[in-house]
C-alpha cells in the first residue's frame, strides 16, 4: 500500500515542525509549505490527499488558497486557525473546507482529524458509486424509499429532520456551518435566526441518540456548526 | 439671580473656537483703519485678487458703492454675489444677501463696513451678526472696519469730536477676530485724496473735509486707532480679573459703561454688569434701562439683575460672591441737601467691601432730568383712584376732627388723627407725591378748620411752629412707611421668585432623567408665561423629538411653523437666543433660548421655545424668571451629562484596574509552569540518557501537564477580555443545553477520565438564548475545578431544567467534600484560589470568577450551595429562547 500524501501549509516554523515530525512518526508522506503560493503549486505536483491549512499565511489568505484548490478537486482540506480568526474559520468551511482546528491543539487531535477526512474520502467514493443508500453504523438511509432506519427499525422523522440528516450524511465528516445549513434548508429564514435548525438538530438527535448511551451522531461545534460523525 | 447668558456664551464660545476649532470655522480678517478713503476696501481687494491667484474661491460679497474707480478697478475679475434689493421708505437699497452668500459657500468671502445696519432686518439688524454667521458656517470673512465705529470709544469719539456716531460695532469682535491689518495712510495725505476727490465726489467732499476730516480730529483717530491695535496685543493674555459696572436707568449711565468697558480692556479684565431694580412697578424697566443693558452686554459683560432697595447690600454681596477686583459706578453731581437726604452708595461700599477698588465716574446731569419730572405730574393725573383715596381720608380725618371738637377734644388729638391719616395713605397709595399732596393739604384744612379764626387761612403767628412740625412729622413718617411697604413688596417678590425657582430646583434635582428635566423645565415655563413652550433637545447638530407644552389653544408641536423649526435649528448651532424681542429674527411668534454647554463650542445641549408672541407679553421680573428657570434646566440637563460621563469614567477605570492586577497575577502566576517546562525540557535535552525510563516519562508528563495548564489559562483569558470589552460582545443565539453539555464535555482536562460524568437535561429542546461558547468556557471552568478538588472516581453531574418564569436552571454538582465557609464567600474573587488536596497545579483563580461574569453578561446569577449529607453544587439559570414571531 502506498503511503498517504499529506501537504502542511504552515509558515510558523516551530508548529510546522511539530506537524511534520508527527505526520513523518506516523508514516504518512509530507510536503511543508510556508507560503499560500508555494502551496498551490506543490498542491499541483504533489497530489496531496489531505492539506492541513494554517489560515494565517504571510502572502496571502488562507481562504484564497481554499478557493484555488476548490476549483480543481475536493481535496480534504483541514483548517489550523488561531484563536483570533474564528470569523475566518466559519468563512473557510463556508468556502469548502472540512473541518478545523484550534491553536493550541494536540497532535493526538491532528492525528485523528486526517484519519476522519481520509475515511471521508472513502465514504464519498463509495456513495459516489451506489447513490440509493447510505450506511453508518447502525444508521442506513434508503434514498429511494425516503426512509432512515436505525438497527434496521425505520425511523419517524419529520420531512424537515429528514432533509437535515439526508444533508449531514452526505458530508460526513466534514463540518457543516449554521449558515450553509441555513442556506441550504431554511432559505426564507435569516441566517442568524437558528431556532428552526436547533429544533430540527434536537429532533433528529432524539430519534437517532434514544439514550444516553447510544452511540452519537451528531457532533457539536459550538459556534460553528454540526458534523456526521462516521462509525 | 438671573444672568444673561447669550453674550456671555457668545464670547464663551468665540474663546472656545479659538482654541480648539480653528479649523472648522471661518477667519474673520478686518482691514481696519481710522477713517474713511485710507485704503482699507483698496487693500482688502489686493489681497483677495492674491489668493484668487493661489487658486482660492473667493467671491465678493457686498461692496459699499463709493463710485471709487480705482477700487472698483481691482474688483473686476473676481466673482461678485448680486446684492439683495430691498424697499426702505420708497428707496431702493442694496443689502448684502446673506442666505446667497451661505448657498455660495465659498472659501473666502468679502463683506465691506463690518459697522453696517441691515435696513431690512428680517434675519439681523447688524452686519456683524450676518459675518458671525457665515464665520459660523465655515466661511473665511474679510471686512473693513473704521476705528469710530468702536463700540467702546463712542462715547470718547462722541466727546471729542462732536460727532454722533450711530453705527456700532461691539469691541469683542474686534478683539475675537483672527486677524486685524492695520491700513493707515498719513492725515495729510488722506486730506490730500480728499482734495483730489478720490474719496467721495467734490461736493460732498468739502462737507465732509469741514466736518470730520479736520486735521486735528484725523490726527486723534490715528492715534486712536495704532492705540486700539497695541491693546488688542496686549488683550490677547487671559483675564485674571473681574470688573463690576453698575447699571442704572439713567442715560448718562451709557458713559459709566463705556468707561467700564475701557478699563477691563485696559486691566485684561472679566466684566460683569449689575443692575438693581427697587421698583416695584414693572413698567419703570425704561426703554433706557433695555438700552443701557444691552449696551453692556455688547461690550462683552454679563449682566445680572438684582431685586431689592438696600443697593449697597446688594451690590456688596454680589461682588463678594463672584469675586469682582474692581468696581464701577457712576455718580451724579449733587448738592449738599442731596448728599445730606440720601446714603451714599461709594460710602456704604467702602465700609462694607473695602477690599475691593471703586472707580467713580462722574454723571453729568442730563438735559430730560427735567422732563422726568414734568412726566412724573404727567402720571400723577392718570393714577385718579390714589388721588381719590388721598382726597376720602383727608375728608374722613377732616369729619372725625370735627365730630371731636364738638365733643370738646383737645387739638393735639386732631393733629394725630391727621399724622394717622398720612400714615394709612402712604399705606393704600403708590408714591411720595400723594403723601406729599396730604401734608399739604392737611395743614390747610386743619388750618381752615380748627385754627383761630375758623374758617379762614389765617392764623396767628404762634400757629406756625405747629405747622412746620406737623407737616414735617406727617412726610417723614409717609415716607417711611412708603419705604417699608416698597421694601414688603419687594420682599414678597423676591420670596415668590426664591421660592419658584427652589420649586424647580427640587424638581430638576429629583428628575434621573433628561426627558424628566425637559418635562418639569416646560410645565414651569408654562405655568409662569401662560404661553406654549417647546422644548427641542439637541442632538449634536441636529435636533431631536420636542417635548411640546401646549397652553390649551395651541396642543400640537406641528403648531410650530417649519419657518420657526428653521429658526430652533439656528440658535442650536449658533448658541444665541433669537425669534421674538431679541436683534436676530424679531419677527417670529416664538423666544427661542439656548441651553449651553460651556464644554462644547459647537452646538447647544437643547432649545427652549417661548410661545410670547401670542400671549400676554410678560413683564420683565417675569421674564427673568423664565431665564433663571431655563438657567436652572441647563444645570439640570449638564448634571444628568456629567453623571453619566462620570459614570462611564468610573467603569473604565474599574476595568483599567482589573486588567492591571489581572496582567500583575499573570506574569506571576505563569512563571511557575513556565519554569518547570523549561526546567524539565532542559534536563531532558542534556541529560536524557543518565535518566531512567520512568523518570523521563514524569518529565515527559510534568511537561505535558504544565503546559495544559498554559492552554486553559489562554482559553480563560481569551473569554475574560470577551467578558471584560462590555456585554456587546455576548453573542445571544439560540442554542441547545444538549450541544452546550456535548462541547464541554468534548473538552475537558485528561484527569476527566478518572472521574464519572453524567448529563440529565429534561428535555432535548431545551434551547438557550446565550452564547453557546462563553456558557461552554463556564461549564468546562467548573466540571475542570470539580475535577481538580474531588478525589478520584468522583461523580459528577450536570443538569438542566426549565423553571417558570420562562428560564433554565443548569447546574454542576459533584459528590466530593464540602467547601468550608470562609473559602465560599471568597470562591467567585478574582485571583482566590483554593488548595486541592488531590491533583495538579493550583489555579489562578480566574476561572471561577470569570465564570460569574460571563453568567451575569449573560443575565444569570452563579452561585454555590453545599449538598447534604455531600457533594457541592454549582448552579445558574439563563433566558430561554423565545421566537421573536411570537
Amino acid at each position: 500500500m502506498s503511503k498517504i500524501r499529506i501537504l502542511a501549509v504552515e509558515d510558523d516554523h516551530e508548529v510546522g515542525r511539530l506537524i511534520t515530525m508527527t505526520l513523518k512518526a506516523n508514516h504518512y508522506v509530507y510536503e511543508w509549505s510556508k507560503t499560500g503560493n508555494d502551496a498551490l503549486s506543490v498542491f499541483s505536483l504533489f497530489q496531496p490527499e489531505v492539506i492541513l491549512l494554517d489560515l494565517g499565511l504571510p502572502d496571502m489568505d488562507g481562504i484564497e488558497v481554499i478557493k484555488q484548490v476548490r476549483a480543481i478537486n475536493q481535496t480534504p482540506i483541514i483548517v489550523i486557525s488561531a484563536h483570533s480568526e474564528e470569523e475566518d474559520k466559519i468563512s473557510a468551511l463556508d468556502e469548502g473546507a472540512d473541518d478545523y482546528l484550534v491553536k493550541p491543539f494536540s497532535v493526538n487531535e491532528m492525528l485523528a482529524r486526517i484519519r476522519v477526512a481520509l475515511r471521508r474520502r472513502q465514504v464519498v467514493a463509495d456513495s459516489a458509486a451506489q447513490q440509493r443508500s447510505y450506511v453508518n453504523g447502525a444508521l442506513k438511509i434508503d434514498f429511494l424509499g425516503r426512509t432512515a432506519y436505525l438497527n434496521a427499525k425505520p425511523l419517524a422523522l419529520t420531512e424537515t429532520n429528514y432533509k437535515l440528516l439526508c444533508l449531514l450524511a452526505a458530508n460526513t465528516a466534514k463540518v457543516l456551518t449554521h449558515g450553509y445549513l441555513m442556506r441550504v434548508l431554511w432559505q426564507d429564514k435569516p441566517l442568524d435566526d437558528t431556532t428552526s435548525l436547533r429544533v430540527a438538530i434536537a429532533g433528529l438527535r432524539k430519534a437517532l441518540e434514544p439514550t444516553a448511551n447510544s452511540p452519537k451522531y451528531i457532533q457539536t461545534h459550538i459556534g460553528v456548526g454540526y458534523s456526521f460523525i462516521q462509525h | 439671580m438671573q444672568e444673561d447668558s447669550s453674550t456671555q456664551n457668545l464670547l464663551a464660545q468665540i474663546k472656545k473656537t479659538q482654541a480648539k476649532e480653528r479649523g472648522k470655522r471661518g477667519r474673520l480678517k478686518i482691514f481696519f483703519g481710522y477713517a474713511a478713503g485710507v485704503g482699507k476696501t483698496f487693500a482688502m481687494l489686493e489681497e483677495a485678487r492674491e489668493l484668487k491667484n493661489e487658486g482660492y474661491d473667493v467671491v465678493i460679497g457686498y461692496l459699499e458703492p463709493h463710485d471709487r474707480p480705482e477700487t472698483a478697478q481691482l474688483a473686476e475679475g473676481l466673482e461678485q454675489l448680486p446684492p439683495k434689493r430691498v424697499q426702505h421708505q420708497g428707496l431702493q437699497v442694496n443689502e448684502f444677501d446673506l442666505e446667497a452668500a451661505l448657498k455660495r459657500k465659498p472659501t473666502f468671502i468679502l463683506v465691506d463696513e463690518l459697522a453696517h445696519s441691515n435696513v431690512d432686518d428680517q434675519k439681523h439688524s447688524k452686519r456683524y451678526q450676518d459675518i458671525a454667521e457665515l464665520l459660523n458656517a465655515g466661511i473665511n470673512v474679510y471686512s473693513t472696519l473704521n476705528v469710530q465705529h468702536l463700540e467702546s470709544l463712542n462715547s470718547v469719539i462722541d466727546n471729542l469730536l462732536h460727532v454722533a456716531v450711530t453705527e456700532t460695532v461691539p469691541d469683542y469682535i474686534f478683539d475675537n477676530a483672527d486677524e486685524i491689518k492695520l491700513v493707515d495712510l498719513e492725515p495729510k495725505d488722506l486730506t490730500m485724496r480728499l482734495q483730489l476727490g478720490k474719496i467721495y465726489s467734490t461736493v460732498h467732499a468739502r462737507k465732509a473735509l469741514n466736518n470730520f476730516f479736520k486735521m486735528n480730529n484725523l490726527t486723534y483717530l490715528r492715534e486712536l486707532a495704532l492705540r486700539k491695535m497695541t491693546m488688542r496685543l496686549a488683550h490677547r493674555k487671559k483675564a485674571s480679573e473681574r470688573l463690576l459696572v453698575c447699571i442704572s436707568g439713567a442715560p448718562s449711565n451709557r458713559r459709566v459703561i463705556r468707561t467700564a468697558a475701557q478699563l477691563a480692556h485696559a486691566f485684561s479684565c472679566e466684566l460683569s454688569g449689575i443692575y438693581i431694580s427697587d421698583d416695584q412697578d414693572e413698567t419703570a424697566h425704561s426703554q433706557q434701562l433695555t438700552e443701557n443693558i444691552r449696551l453692556a452686554e455688547l461690550l462683552g459683560a454679563k449682566v445680572a439683575t438684582l431685586y431689592g432697595a438696600q443697593k449697597g447690600e446688594l451690590i456688596a454681596e454680589y461682588a463678594k460672591e463672584k469675586e469682582i477686583s474692581k468696581i464701577v459706578l457712576g455718580a451724579s453731581q449733587t448738592t449738599w441737601l442731596e448728599e445730606l437726604w440720601r446714603e451714599d452708595i461709594v460710602e456704604q461700599l467702602n465700609t462694607l467691601i473695602p477690599e475691593i477698588d471703586k472707580f467713580v465716574i462722574t454723571e453729568k446731569k442730563h438735559r430730560k432730568k427735567r422732563k422726568k419730572l414734568f412726566s412724573v405730574s404727567l402720571n400723577q393725573v392718570a393714577n385718579l383712584s390714589d388721588l381719590l383715596k388721598t382726597f376720602a381720608i383727608l375728608t374722613g380725618c377732616s369729619f372725625l376732627g370735627l365730630l371731636l371738637k364738638e365733643i370738646g377734644s383737645n387739638d393735639v388729638n386732631i393733629v394725630l388723627l391727621y399724622i394717622l391719616g398720612v400714615m394709612i395713605n402712604a399705606l393704600v397709595t403708590h408714591g411720595k407725591r400723594y403723601s406729599l399732596f396730604y401734608s399739604f393739604a392737611m395743614l390747610l384744612l386743619y388750618d381752615f378748620l380748627f385754627t383761630q379764626p375758623l374758617a379762614s387761612f389765617q392764623s396767628s403767628p404762634n400757629n406756625l411752629l405747629t405747622f412746620v412740625v406737623m407737616f414735617l412729622v406727617a412726610f417723614l413718617s409717609s415716607s417711611w412707611t412708603t419705604k417699608l411697604r416698597k421694601q414688603g413688596i419687594l420682599d414678597a417678590q423676591r420670596a415668590y421668585r426664591t421660592e419658584i425657582l427652589l420649586k424647580t430646583n427640587r424638581l430638576l434635582q429629583r428628575s434621573p432623567s433628561l426627558a424628566e428635566i425637559y418635562q418639569v423645565t416646560g410645565e414651569q415655563l408654562r405655568e409662569l408665561l401662560k404661553c406654549p413652550v417647546c422644548i427641542f433637545p439637541g442632538n449634536q447638530e441636529n435636533l431631536s423629538m420636542p417635548h411640546f407644552f401646549g397652553d390649551g389653544k395651541d396642543n400640537q408641536a406641528t403648531t410650530i411653523t417649519t419657518a420657526e423649526q428653521a429658526i430652533v435649528l439656528w440658535v442650536l448651532r449658533n448658541r444665541k437666543r433669537a425669534g421674538f424681542g431679541t436683534d436676530t429674527l424679531p419677527k417670529a411668534d416664538y423666544l427661542h433660548l439656548p441651553l449651553n454647554d460651556p464644554e462644547e463650542p459647537r452646538y447647544a445641549l437643547a432649545v427652549v421655545s417661548l410661545g410670547l408672541k401670542k400671549s400676554v407679553h410678560p413683564d420683565s421680573f417675569t421674564l427673568d424668571l423664565a431665564y433663571s428657570i431655563c438657567d436652572e434646566c441647563e444645570q439640570a440637563v449638564l448634571r444628568i451629562k456629567n453623571l453619566k460621563q462620570k459614570n462611564e469614567g468610573e467603569a473604565l477605570a474599574r476595568q483599567e484596574k482589573l486588567r492591571a492586577n489581572l496582567l500583575r497575577g499573570i506574569s506571576h502566576d505563569l512563571r511557575t509552569p513556565l519554569t518547570t517546562i523549561s526546567g524539565n525540557a532542559d534536563i531532558l535535552l542534556h541529560s536524557e540518557y543518565e535518566l531512567e525510563e520512568t523518570q523521563r516519562k514524569e518529565l515527559y508528563h510534568s511537561i505535558y501537564n504544565d503546559a495544559t495548564w498554559l492552554i486553559n489559562l489562554v482559553e480563560n483569558l481569551l473569554a475574560m477580555t470577551k467578558v471584560d470589552e462590555g456585554s456587546l460582545k455576548v453573542k445571544r443565539r439560540p442554542e441547545l443545553v444538549e450541544d452546550i453539555f456535548q462541547a464541554a464535555l468534548s473538552h475537558l482536562s485528561a484527569n476527566a477520565v478518572k472521574h464519572t460524568l453524567e448529563t440529565k437535561i429534561e428535555s432535548q429542546m431545551l434551547i438557550l438564548d446565550t452564547d453557546g461558547q462563553l456558557i461552554t468556557q463556564v461549564l468546562i471552568n467548573i466540571i475542570n475545578n470539580a475535577i481538580q478538588y474531588t478525589p478520584t472516581g468522583s461523580k459528577i453531574i450536570l443538569t438542566a431544567n426549565s423553571t417558570a418564569n420562562g428560564r433554565a436552571q443548569i447546574s454542576i454538582y459533584n459528590d466530593g467534600p464540602h467547601i468550608d465557609e470562609q473559602a465560599m464567600t471568597k470562591i467567585f474573587e478574582l485571583f482566590y484560589s483554593g488548595n486541592s488536596i488531590y491533583a495538579g497545579r493550583k489555579g489562578m483563580g480566574i476561572g471561577l470568577a470569570l465564570c460569574k461574569s460571563i453568567i451575569a453578561a449573560c443575565g444569570g446569577r452563579l452561585e454555590v450551595e453545599n449538598v447534604q449529607p455531600k457533594g457541592v453544587r454549582f448552579f445558574f439559570t439563563l433566558p430561554l429562547w423565545r421566537d421573536k414571531d411570537e
